[in-house]
């Protein structure tokens, strides 16, 4: 391929699979320099905002594609597989750390009502972390679509594929986080939250 | 009629995104109200929904350190280095390359091993059993030796019908081997003389035996005579049995015994020259019998053990 100058940032994500399965390490060089940052975003999300720990993550997950290119099922999206393998890891990490967490979770809601107390002045930095504490709360999955949806800006269609599930099942789940964390969030001023002109069209 | 409802609950999103609470149209307000308390809800999440999307772009992004790239693309060379190794799951995955995954599994690759060893066993034991059956047949076909090969030499010098004949030479066991030298072999020759004088003395005796019968008169003297000629004919064979069953080669030392062989013996120990040819072929053919016969109960005795029911049984009462 290197003979015929083949462009790696032009190929499909699939393509670019086919021929790391070949062993072409160009092609897997291209996959992380396109991939290493969403998922680097989505670990540290869905892991507590641990920097280290999203490191480790990402350089598993890579690791696992490098020795086992085998295993990505060339009939699904790569984008798709990619981020349920993520979304696997990141439920092995809760349960390993279900104590932890759960103590860790004491440890915050002592924290939530100190800075319930001084809510009404709030700003965006501030209410970026009550959200990031809120879906610490939320149950796996339904942390996991929240983040595919509104962070990695995955379609719909994407998540249900991610998950295995029916689109119907992610706009549910979707909806009752939405539902939960503004029940939770509540003491914010919404009006002081919307910022004015960014309203815009959501991907189906 | 009732127009049908438009929208399903998950889609709500959609209507979050793009209108607030007063520009719901009275369907989608009823909508709205079916899964939500009422207009602050509404408006809060809808304060959540637009304030999550543009927050995440004015996030500052993460940038992995460098040797995590580092470390990804050395374990992408580590495993495609060729490695010079030829697993049994390879095997089977070149057997069925279409679940090639399937064949990455200990227990498959431990059963398969097994497998193979102990058809290799089988393979070993039954190779090694037919190798030694077919070794054994080409020697029952091998036909034995001649051993009483005479010299080409004058019919009437063989016939037996002189057995004091002047003209051969006295045999001692000090020429014995000059003797000798015209057959296959010594030992040979001692064994073969062996049977031949048995079979001349036990005629020799019969002859006298029937003569005594037929032509002497019923006498004690002539009892007498007859029985010391066979103990005596008996005690002669005795001592050339010893004899000639000490093996003699040429050039070797002499006996002992110092027994010197008369021209008499050594016309009986070529006798067996006269054998007919067809007493020949039939003790060729009895000793390659008993010789196959034996060969039979070895390889009959030198099957496996778990055939032995003595054995069996006392394994079976181990366990």
């Amino acid at each position: 391929m290197a003979l015929f100058g083949t462009e790696y940032g032009k190929l499909g994500d699939e393509r670019l699979m086919e021929l790391v399965v070949r062993g072409d390490e160009r092609a897997f060089a291209a996959l992380y320099d396109r991939y290493h940052r969403r998922l680097l975003s989505y670990f540290h999300r869905m892991l507590w905002s641990d920097k280290e720990k999203a490191q480790d993550f990402l350089q598993d997950l890579f690791t696992k594609l490098a020795t086992r290119p085998q295993s990505y099922d060339p009939g699904r999206p790569f984008r798709t597989w990619l981020f349920s393998v993520a979304n696997n890891m990141c439920k092995n990490a809760y349960r390993h750390e279900a104590v932890l967490k759960e103590a860790a979770m004491h440890l915050r809601n002592g924290v939530d009502r100190v800075e319930a107390t001084y809510g009404v002045g709030v700003d965006r930095e501030r209410f970026r972390d009550r959200l990031d504490e809120e879906l610490d709360k939320l149950d796996p999955d339904h942390k996991a679509t929240f983040v595919m949806r509104f962070h990695e800006d995955l379609a719909i269609k994407e998540i249900a594929a991610a998950f295995a599930c029916s689109e119907g099942t992610v706009k549910s789940r979707l909806f009752y986080t939405l539902k939960k964390l503004a029940e939770r969030m509540k003491e914010f001023d919404p009006n002081a939250l919307i910022p004015h002109g960014t309203a815009r069209a959501i991907r189906p | 009629m009732e127009r049908r409802e438009q929208y399903d609950p998950e889609d709500i999103e959609s209507l979050l995104t793009e209108r607030n609470y007063d520009e719901l149209l009275a369907e989608e307000r009823a909508f709205v109200l079916r899964h939500l308390s009422g207009r602050d809800e509404y408006e809060q999440m809808r304060a959540l929904l637009h304030f999550v999307r543009p927050d995440e772009r004015s996030r500052p992004t993460i940038e992995p350190e460098d040797r995590t790239r580092t470390n990804v693309l050395a374990a992408f060379r580590a495993q495609q280095r060729p490695q010079w190794r030829v697993w049994l799951n390879s095997i089977a995955a070149w057997l069925a390359p279409g679940d090639a995954a399937a064949f990455w599994r200990p227990a498959l690759a431990f059963a398969s091993l097994a497998l193979l060893i102990v058809v290799g066993v089988v393979a070993v034991r039954q190779f090694g059993n037919e190798a030694g059956v077919a070794e054994l047949a080409e020697l029952k076909e091998i036909p034995a030796p001649e051993k009483n090969e005479v010299p080409a030499a004058p019919p009437a010098e063989l016939e037996r019908k002189d057995p004091v004949s002047p003209s051969l030479p006295v045999y001692t066991e000090a020429n014995g081997a000059a003797a000798s030298a015209s057959t296959n072999g010594p030992a040979t020759e001692l064994q073969s003389a062996t049977e031949a004088e048995r079979e001349v003395y036990s005629f020799d005796l019969a002859e006298k035996k029937d003569t005594e019968q037929s032509t002497s008169p019923a006498t004690t003297d002539a009892v007498m005579v007859a029985k010391e000629d066979v103990a005596a004919a008996t005690a002669k064979f005795e001592v050339n049995k010893n004899v000639f069953s000490t093996p003699t080669f040429p050039g070797a030392a002499p006996a002992t015994t110092g027994h010197v062989v008369t021209q008499e013996e050594l016309v009986r120990n070529e006798s067996i020259a006269n054998v007919p040819e067809g007493s020949k072929a039939s003790r060729t053919k009895k000793r390659s019998a008993d010789m196959g016969k034996a060969v039979d109960d070895a390889i009959r005795a030198s099957r496996s053990l778990g055939q032995d029911p003595a054995l069996m049984s006392l394994i079976n009462s181990g366990w």
